[in-house]
Parts: C-alpha cells; sequence; structure tokens
C-alpha cells in the first residue's frame, strides 16, 4: 500500500472512529440565555445531563395558578426568563417550584427586572432575602457560604444556607447565586434546593451548576 | 490545363504523411472509438472500461476520494463550531456529542460513515482482484434493472442528485446555526458575515461590492455563446455526413487519438489539438462537428464566435478566458475535451489586407451572372468550370482596378476585436504553463517550484469557409495542428442525400433519375439539396399535386441555381434571334463537348443576361486538353458562326462576350501553355490588367487560330442546320429547357417535359425553315411585323399524350 493509501485508511478510519465517538449522550445539559432587550448580557449554565429540564411551557402551566396572587402575578409579569431541572427519577416542576422540601436536586434559574421600590433598595443583603429572609430568621438558619461575587458588570451573592421549612419536614438546603446586573435594574438568579441529606449526596453534581453559572455583561452595563 | 491554385502538398494530399491508405489494424492502431453509451470514463461502477485485462477497479483520483468525506465532515464540523461558538461552557467533546445528538448530526453522521465505508469498498476493489469482480458480477445484475436508464444518464442524474443533497445539508447546517427555515437561512449567510466583521472590514466588503457590480455587469455579458454537450446529448453520427468519406476519416482519427491518448503519448507523440475545416458553405462542416458530439466519448463545446463579438471593451476577452477556464476544467475531469468554433473566421479574423477567400468570394461572384458587362449573352456559361475559374480571373483583374474589397481599407479589423483573437491565440498556446493562486504564488512563496499543469487535453475544431481570412497565428502548428478542406460532396453521397430528403416527401422519382440528378449536380451540398426538395415540393403543390416528379425536381434545381427570370418577354423578333444563339452554343455543345452534358439552355432574361446554356462536367477534372479547349472556344464562337449562318452573314452585339472569352482562352493557352505555334511562355510575365500584349507574331497566331476554330465551328453548325432550327423553335416556345430536353429535341425523342418526335418530321422542319425564312426577311425590314411562331405538330403531341397515358 503506497503512502498516499495509507494516510486515506487513516483518515477514514478515524472519520469512522470520531463518528462513532461521538454517539454517546453529552455529560450535561447546557442552558443558555441569549441577550434580549430585557437583558443586557448572556447567561450560561449547565446541569448533569441525566437532570430532567423543563420547557417553558410547563414552567408557565405550574405558574397559572399565581395568577391569582397579586405579587406572584407581577413577579412572573416582571420575570424575562427562567430555566428549571429537576434530579428526581420521577421529575416534576412542582418539585422546583413549590415550598416542599425537594428529595432530589432542583435548579431554578431566571431573570426578573426590578421593582421601583426594590431599585432604591438594591444591595447584597436584599439579594440574600430573595428566596428566603435570611436577615428574619436569625439562628434558624445554617449560613454554609457568604460570598460576594462579580461576572463582568453584573455584582451580587453566592451564598449556602440549610433551614427547616416552617411547615416542617427535612432539613433543605439551598445553593443560591443572586445578582445585580450592571444597571441594577434587572436581578439574575441560579437557585439550586435539595434536602440536606441530598445536598451531601449531590454535592459535587450541585456545586459543578453553581459553578458554570457564567453571566456575560458589558461593563458599562 | 493545370489550375492556378493547385495546393502545395498538405494534409490529404497523396504524398502527405496523412494520405488516405488502406489501414491495416495492428497493435499500434487505435482501436477505435467507443460507443457514447459506454458512459463516462471518470467514474467507473463496475471496472476497468479502459483496459479489460485489468480485474481491480481504476484507481480514483485522491480529491475524488475525499471530497464528499470533506464535504460532510465540514457539515459536521460547523455545526460543531457554531455550539462552540453559542456557550463557552462547552467543550469540543461536549459540543461534538450534542451535535451528534441532533436529528441533523445524526443524518451526517450516517451519511459519514456510509461515505467511509463506500470508500473502503472502493479502496479495495482497486487493490483485490477477487473483491472486484465479486461486485462486477453483482453490479451485472443490477444493471438489469437500470438497463432503462444509459450510464450518461444516470452519471448525470447521480450529479444532480448529490448537488441537491449537497445544497439541502448545507441548508439545513445553516438553518440549525441560525435558528431559522432552511431557505432563509440562506440569505441569513451575507448579513451575519458581514455583521461579524469589523468596521474596517465591512467597509471593504461595501467597496467590494461597489466594483463587484461592475465585475457582475461583464459577468453577465461574458455568459453565453458556450453550449456543452455530453455524448448522449446530439444523436448525430459520422454515417449521417455523407459524401465526405475522406474528410470523416480523417477526422475520425483525431477523435480516436483523443479517446485513446496513450496510444501516442506513450510513443513520444502528442495528441493533435487542433483541427481546421474549410470548405464552401453547406458542405457539412457543422453538421461533421455534430458528429463528432456524437461520436466522442467526451465533452463536447460548441462555440458560437458571434457571441464573441464585444459590446464592451473587453468582454470578448473575459469570454475567450472563461470558455478556456472551463475547457481546462472538462479536459481534467473528463480526460479530454473537445471544443467546436463555428464560423470561425469571425472570430479568428484580424483584418487588414486584401485576403485570399475575398478574391475568391469575388470571383464566385464574378463568375456567375456579372462577369459579362456585354447585354445579351452570359459567355461564361458554355465552358467547364476550371476555364469558367480563368475568365473570372481575368474579370476580377480589371474590376480590381476600381473595385476596393472591404477589407482593404482596414476598418474594424477582425470581428471579434479589441483583444478577443490575441486572447484565443494566447490560450491555445498557454496551455502548459502553470497555474492557479496557490500553484504559482503561494508555492513560490514558500519557496517551492509551481508544479507543471497537468495533461489538458483539448481538441479545438474550427470551421471556416473563409480561411485565408484567419490569422496565419491562428492556424500554426500547435494551435491547429490539421486543415482538412470538406469539399462539395461526391456523387454517391450526393445520391444518398437525394434519396433520404425525397424519402421524407411523396414523389414519383425512379433511382435512375435521382442518379441522373446527383450527375447534374456536381456542386450540389447537402443544404442545396435540401432546398431543391422542398422548392420541387413547392411547385408540386402549386400545381396542386401531393407529389413531387423528376420535372419538379429539374425545374427546382434550375430556379436554385439560376435565379428566376425577370419576367420581361422579348420582342419578337428578337427572341428568335436571341434563342438561335443559345441554340448554336446549345448545338455545338451537344455534339463537342464530351466531358459534360447540358443543364439548361434559356432565353429567359436575367439582368444583362439575355439567355445561357449551362454544362455540367461529367466528372471532376484536373487539368484539360488542348483539344478541349479548342471545344471551349468552338462552343464560343457558335453564337457568332450562327448568327452569320442563319442571318446572311450578319450578327448582333450579343456576341461580343463570347468573342471576348474566346480570345482570352486562345491566347492564355497560347501564351502559357504551349498551345500555339510558339513554345515560349508568357506565365508569370504578362500583366494582364495592362492588356494582352496583341502585337505582331503573336496577334496573329491567336486570329489564325480562331478564325481556324470558327471556320470548324460554322461546318459543325451546317452539318446541324435541323437541330439549331429545331432547339431555336423549343427555347422560344418553352423559354427554358432542361438538358435531357434539349437532347430530346435534338435526337427526336421524347424528354422529361418536351416532346422532341415532332422535330424529326420532315413537314415542320420545312415550317420551321420558312418561319426562320420570313423572320430573317422581317429583321432586314424593320417596319415589317414577324410571323407569328409555327405550332408543333398534332400528331405529335397526340402520341405524346398517349404515351404517358400508357
Amino acid at each position: 500500500m503506497t503512502g498516499a493509501r495509507s494516510w486515506i485508511a487513516g483518515g477514514v478510519t478515524l472519520a469512522i472512529a470520531c463518528a462513532l465517538s461521538a454517539c454517546a449522550a453529552p455529560d450535561y445539559t447546557y442552558a443558555q440565555l441569549a441577550p434580549s432587550p430585557a437583558s443586557a448580557g448572556n447567561v450560561y449554565f449547565k446541569v448533569p445531563h441525566s437532570w430532567t429540564e423543563f420547557s417553558p411551557e410547563d414552567i408557565a402551566a405550574a405558574q397559572s395558578s399565581w395568577t391569582t396572587d397579586s405579587t406572584a402575578k407581577n413577579l412572573l409579569a416582571a420575570t424575562a426568563w427562567q430555566d428549571a431541572y429537576d434530579a428526581s427519577a420521577q421529575p416534576s416542576v412542582s418539585h422546583v417550584l413549590s415550598a416542599q422540601t425537594p428529595d432530589a436536586p432542583t435548579v431554578f434559574a431566571s431573570l426578573r427586572s426590578l421593582f421601583e421600590p426594590e431599585k432604591s433598595a438594591a444591595t447584597d443583603s436584599s439579594l440574600r432575602d430573595m428566596v428566603v429572609r435570611l436577615s428574619t430568621l436569625g439562628s434558624s438558619v445554617k449560613i454554609l457560604k457568604d460570598l460576594t461575587v462579580s461576572q463582568g458588570a453584573a455584582h451580587g451573592v453566592h451564598v449556602i444556607y440549610s433551614f427547616v421549612p416552617a411547615a416542617g419536614g427535612d432539613e433543605e438546603t439551598i445553593d443560591q447565586t443572586a445578582l445585580f446586573n450592571g444597571g441594577k435594574n434587572a436581578v439574575y438568579l441560579l437557585l439550586v434546593r435539595c434536602s440536606s441529606k441530598c445536598y451531601q449526596q449531590n454535592r459535587d453534581a450541585i456545586e459543578s451548576v453553581t459553578a458554570s453559572y457564567t453571566i456575560q455583561e458589558d461593563q458599562n452595563g | 490545363m493545370a489550375d492556378d491554385n493547385t495546393p502545395i502538398s498538405g494534409p490529404g494530399e497523396p504524398d502527405s504523411p496523412w494520405a488516405s491508405q488502406p489501414v491495416e489494424p495492428n497493435e499500434h492502431e487505435p482501436t477505435g472509438l467507443p460507443e457514447p453509451e459506454v458512459g463516462p470514463v471518470v467514474s467507473p461502477m463496475h471496472g476497468r472500461r479502459d483496459n479489460p485485462d485489468v480485474l481491480t477497479r481504476k484507481p480514483l483520483a485522491l480529491w475524488d476520494r475525499v471530497k464528499i468525506l470533506i464535504f460532510l465532515s465540514a457539515c459536521f464540523m460547523v455545526l460543531i463550531w457554531a455550539q462552540l461558538s453559542a456557550n463557552p461552557l462547552i467543550s469540543f467533546g461536549e459540543a461534538e456529542k450534542i451535535v451528534a445528538n441532533t436529528g441533523l448530526g445524526q443524518i451526517l453522521l450516517v451519511l459519514i460513515i456510509v461515505e467511509a465505508i463506500r470508500q473502503i469498498h472502493f479502496l479495495l476493489s482497486e487493490n483485490v482482484a477477487e473483491y472486484n469482480q465479486l461486485w462486477v458480477r453483482f453490479f451485472a445484475k443490477g444493471e438489469k434493472f437500470a438497463s432503462g436508464l444509459s450510464p450518461w444518464t444516470r452519471f448525470r442524474l447521480a450529479r444532480v442528485l448529490k448537488w441537491i443533497v449537497g445544497l439541502t445539508l448545507v441548508s439545513m447546517v445553516l438553518a440549525a446555526i441560525f435558528h431559522t427555515s432552511p431557505i432563509l437561512a440562506f440569505f441569513k449567510v451575507p448579513a451575519w458575515f458581514i455583521g461579524q466583521l469589523p468596521m474596517i472590514a465591512q467597509l471593504v466588503i461595501y467597496l467590494f461590492i461597489a466594483v463587484a457590480q461592475f465585475a457582475l455587469i461583464f459577468w453577465f455579458l461574458s455568459r453565453g455563446g458556450v453550449d456543452v454537450y455530453f455524448p448522449d446529448d446530439v444523436k448525430t453520427r459520422f454515417d449521417d455526413v455523407w459524401g465526405q468519406d475522406r474528410v470523416v476519416e480523417r477526422v475520425r482519427e483525431n477523435i480516436v487519438f483523443m479517446e485513446n491518448p496513450e496510444e501516442i503519448e506513450e510513443k513520444g507523440g502528442y495528441v493533435p489539438g487542433g483541427i481546421l475545416l474549410w470548405g464552401p458553405p453547406g458542405t457539412g462542416k457543422t453538421l461533421l462537428a455534430e458528429a463528432v458530439a456524437g461520436e466522442t466519448g467526451k465533452p463536447y463545446v460548441f462555440v458560437d464566435p458571434g457571441a464573441f463579438i464585444n459590446m464592451f471593451f473587453g468582454v470578448g476577452v473575459l469570454k475567450v478566458k472563461g470558455l478556456f477556464r472551463k475547457l481546462r476544467k472538462l479536459s481534467l475531469r473528463y480526460g479530454g475535451v473537445i471544443v467546436f468554433f463555428d464560423e470561425a473566421d469571425t472570430l479568428g479574423s484580424r483584418g487588414g489586407a486584401v485576403s485570399q477567400a475575398r478574391r475568391d468570394a469575388l470571383m464566385e461572384k464574378l463568375t456567375a451572372f456579372e462577369a459579362s458587362n456585354d447585354p445579351g449573352c452570359n459567355g461564361h456559361h458554355y465552358v467547364s468550370p476550371s476555364t469558367q475559374r480563368y475568365l473570372a480571373q481575368q474579370e476580377f483583374s480589371r474590376a480590381a482596378q476600381v473595385f476596393v474589397p472591404t477589407g482593404a481599407s482596414g476598418g474594424a479589423g477582425g470581428m471579434g476585436g479589441m483583444g478577443t483573437l490575441q486572447a484565443l491565440l494566447t490560450e491555445m498556446s498557454g496551455l502548459k504553463k502553470p497555474r492557479g493562486f496557490v500553484n504559482r504564488v503561494v508555492r513560490r512563496t514558500l519557496g517551492m517550484r509551481p508544479k507543471p499543469p497537468p495533461k489538458y487535453r483539448i481538441l479545438v475544431m474550427m470551421a471556416t469557409n473563409m480561411p485565408d481570412a484567419l490569422d496565419p497565428a491562428l492556424l500554426r502548428p500547435g494551435r491547429i495542428d490539421r486543415i482538412y478542406r470538406v469539399g462539395y460532396p461526391s456523387k454517391e453521397g450526393r445520391v444518398v442525400t437525394y434519396r433520404n430528403y425525397l424519402d421524407k416527401i411523396k414523389h414519383v422519382v425512379t433511382d435512375e433519375q435521382i442518379d441522373t440528378l446527383a450527375t447534374t449536380s456536381p456542386y450540389a451540398t447537402g443544404a442545396t439539396i435540401k432546398d431543391a426538395v422542398n422548392e420541387a415540393l413547392v411547385i408540386a403543390i402549386r400545381d396542386g399535386r401531393d407529389a413531387v416528379t423528376y420535372a419538379d425536381l429539374i425545374k427546382a434545381k434550375s430556379l436554385k441555381e439560376h435565379g428566376l427570370p425577370d419576367g420581361s418577354n422579348y420582342v419578337d423578333r428578337e427572341r428568335h434571334s436571341v434563342a438561335l444563339h443559345e441554340a448554336c452554343h446549345a448545338v455545338v455543345m451537344y455534339r463537342l463537348q464530351h466531358s459534360s452534358i447540358i443543364d439548361t439552355a434559356t432565353i429567359e432574361r436575367r439582368g444583362d443576361v439575355g439567355g445561357f446554356v449551362s454544362p455540367i462536367p461529367l466528372e471532376d477534372r484536373f487539368v484539360q486538353w488542348r483539344s478541349e479547349i479548342e471545344v471551349n472556344v468552338m462552343t464560343f464562337l457558335a453564337s457568332l458562326a450562327g448568327e452569320r449562318l442563319f442571318y446572311d452573314g450578319d450578327h448582333t452585339q450579343g456576341v461580343g462576350g463570347d468573342m471576348r472569352s474566346a480570345t482570352q482562352l486562345v491566347a492564355n493557352s497560347f501564351m502559357s501553355h504551349a498551345m500555339g505555334p510558339t513554345l515560349r511562355s508568357f506565365g508569370g510575365v504578362v500583366n494582364y490588367t495592362e492588356g494582352m500584349p496583341f502585337e505582331g507574331e503573336t496577334a496573329k497566331a491567336i486570329e489564325d487560330k480562331l478564325q481556324e476554330l470558327y471556320a470548324r465551328t460554322v461546318a459543325v453548325l451546317e452539318e446541324n442546320r435541323r437541330e439549331v432550327l429545331a432547339v431555336t423553335h423549343a427555347l422560344e416556345v418553352h423559354k427554358t429547357l432542361s438538358g435531357e430536353d434539349v437532347i430530346a429535341v435534338i435526337e427526336g425523342t421524347e424528354g422529361p417535359t418536351v416532346d422532341g418526335r415532332g422535330y424529326l418530321e420532315a413537314d415542320f422542319i420545312a415550317e420551321l425553315e420558312g418561319y426562320h425564312r420570313t423572320a430573317v426577311e422581317a429583321h432586314k425590314v424593320v417596319h415589317e411585323r414577324p410571323p407569328a411562331l409555327p405550332q408543333i405538330p398534332e400528331p405529335v403531341a397526340a402520341m405524346r399524350l398517349d404515351s404517358s397515358e400508357k
């Protein structure tokens, strides 16, 4: 076999090998918020591929009952983008959106504009209180991590905390990353929830999700 | 008399290396043309068509082997790139997996694997004979199912299918990138591309677009005039070219070398790259080229040089460059290409001086009716073509003093003009230079020598009826290697042509009559025969018949060869004298000229020509004998001799042209061909335009000869007095007679349209004598009315009716 033919044979073999290797499923599902008039930047994160992603329609259907509550209704109206994942074997969007402690990690990401009163009090503390009012719960909440973070023009906090819900049940751990955008008129939120026991079991996967959370926003906002 | 235009030894001449010799097939001879139906050799499906002894598959070119894989892989990589650029978190491996899990990615992967397997199959077929033969047998079964489609059709369908699949894949890839529909995706690409560029690059792009508008205009203008045909497209074959066997044989040889270039290249030669077909219009040059297209297994590019005429400066150059780019591409892809330039003089003429072709064209005109300035009789019609040509030369020499052909003034030069011809010359001889930006610039920049170009096997064929109008640079070996004259078709060819065109219509023409037609049409071409047959059909339809007769064909032929008569009648007195004048020519011609037969005798006026008798040579002669020239002179002298004999020594001005021709013939034969009392030749010494040296001894010798021939002519006419009066009467009655009718009148037999048997009846001849006598008397007394024309005897007319009913 001549040199050229060896190259061709090698090339063909390589092409087949590459093609076959690509047949496996990816390790992660990649979430992405493309820039839009409502946002100044891109948002990226990844979740393990085995976790179930819910479509915007699924999320909207689960939130349909919220329209009766004026606060929730306003929140929905201000939300430009939201994404939800569930690691449960029986995934349900309610695991993500309900106050009940989930048995498997859930992920919720959103971008919403700030209300006028929020803009005037846009501080790191308000970001910490965005989901659970940590400042009012006192010692019933265990702060596991509390960091300020900046990504481009966006600035906020990354806080991990555990608490027992008022309604009772297992202790819940929340990994919360919240950042104001550069103009301080919108807030990026990534929330990974799970029972504390589950959190410990899935710590690596959860940390990989939060570590991947990337906001690309122009410094000029 | 040897023709003054005797060609030097060249292609087709007996001592030429290309002379037609019986060819014994041997191992060195090309094996012949493959049938067009065998399809392209570029991508053989089932083994070596070029060498059946080799059991493995013909190796594919590297590019052909990898191009589909590269294309599919590129599509896949673009999708991966789109994923990578859309999300910074994604690694290459992850992007590959993501793409592979999309529908489009899976389609691409399947196609890549299938193509890879196909190439492995080809690789094995090229190296393992047993494996290849297994598939050859397998595909042989498949051939039965696909036998309805020719290989070329399958090849083209496959090519179209590949393009459709390719474009579909590209549109799907773009749609995946731009998140839109596949069709809209194509339109998003330019905007996206410009959007990705920095400002300065965008400006450059906009500037480029502004300039590109002009380039686009020129590009559009440089389109057209070039048609590419593949073997199945044209159904004309060499068998359809009738009567040009010699040229066909030569052209076939070139095509064989083209099909199998190794035959000559292995022996150190090269495939002849250019053929010029030249000859009179309508002789089948284009048909021959079509046959080449039909017979060859290579692509055939037909060029209409008319489209190369510059509208704007440089368009012609662009067209030529574009044409040769296409030819090189086709040549590499298919192993050869044939390009045909019809009416090449349009493109290949540089203009300038008076060319021989223009002289020939002028002489041809002069040979026809304009040759004689003397009203009354067209003297040139009585003699053989070579004599006609000589006389026309004399006329041309006179005419040239006052007539300046168009080309002599220089003018715009070649019609292609403005560099088109130069571009053609450059391209035709520039096929061996290194080409391509990468090859010439990039390789040199990297310190590498440019690769020599591959062998472009381009056979250039040109056709023209004005070969001398072509630039000599175009005709030099290396550009045009072979020059073939496509002359008038042979008699066999004319017979076949007549028969084939007649078979398309309803007719009652016998094979013998077709043979006679072919014999009496020595300069007929396929086009003129087709035209004559159609004209005969028009005549038949006008007469309310649906079948064409021999008489219709004779009439049509005469009409086409001699044109429409003016339709104006002579006064009775003049009609008789003109008829007698032509009758004398006809009778002397019939009695003395044995190398030709009478085609037509007429007294119908055509412009300045009062009438004529035209001969048809029985064979295409090369030289004439002295005795034949004397007969020619006597044929000219017949008019003077006849008029004096029958008009009591008087004669008309109408003999002027005849006398001039007779004198020129005798003078030339004496002064150039030693046919007089002296041996010395004035050929090349005498300047005819300054007049003949008719003085002294020479003048006396010419006069003596003319007197001698005149006396012999008078004797002939005296012996044929009845025949002269009979033909005179027939011409007065019918105005125009075919050669066969003239013979019928002279011999007293039944002709195609005239029954001549009445002219043998003594009473009728006596009546004709009386009529002629009265006419002569009336001629002497101008105010006397000439007598009424005698009627042919009724019994003879009745006999003719009876015989036609039988």
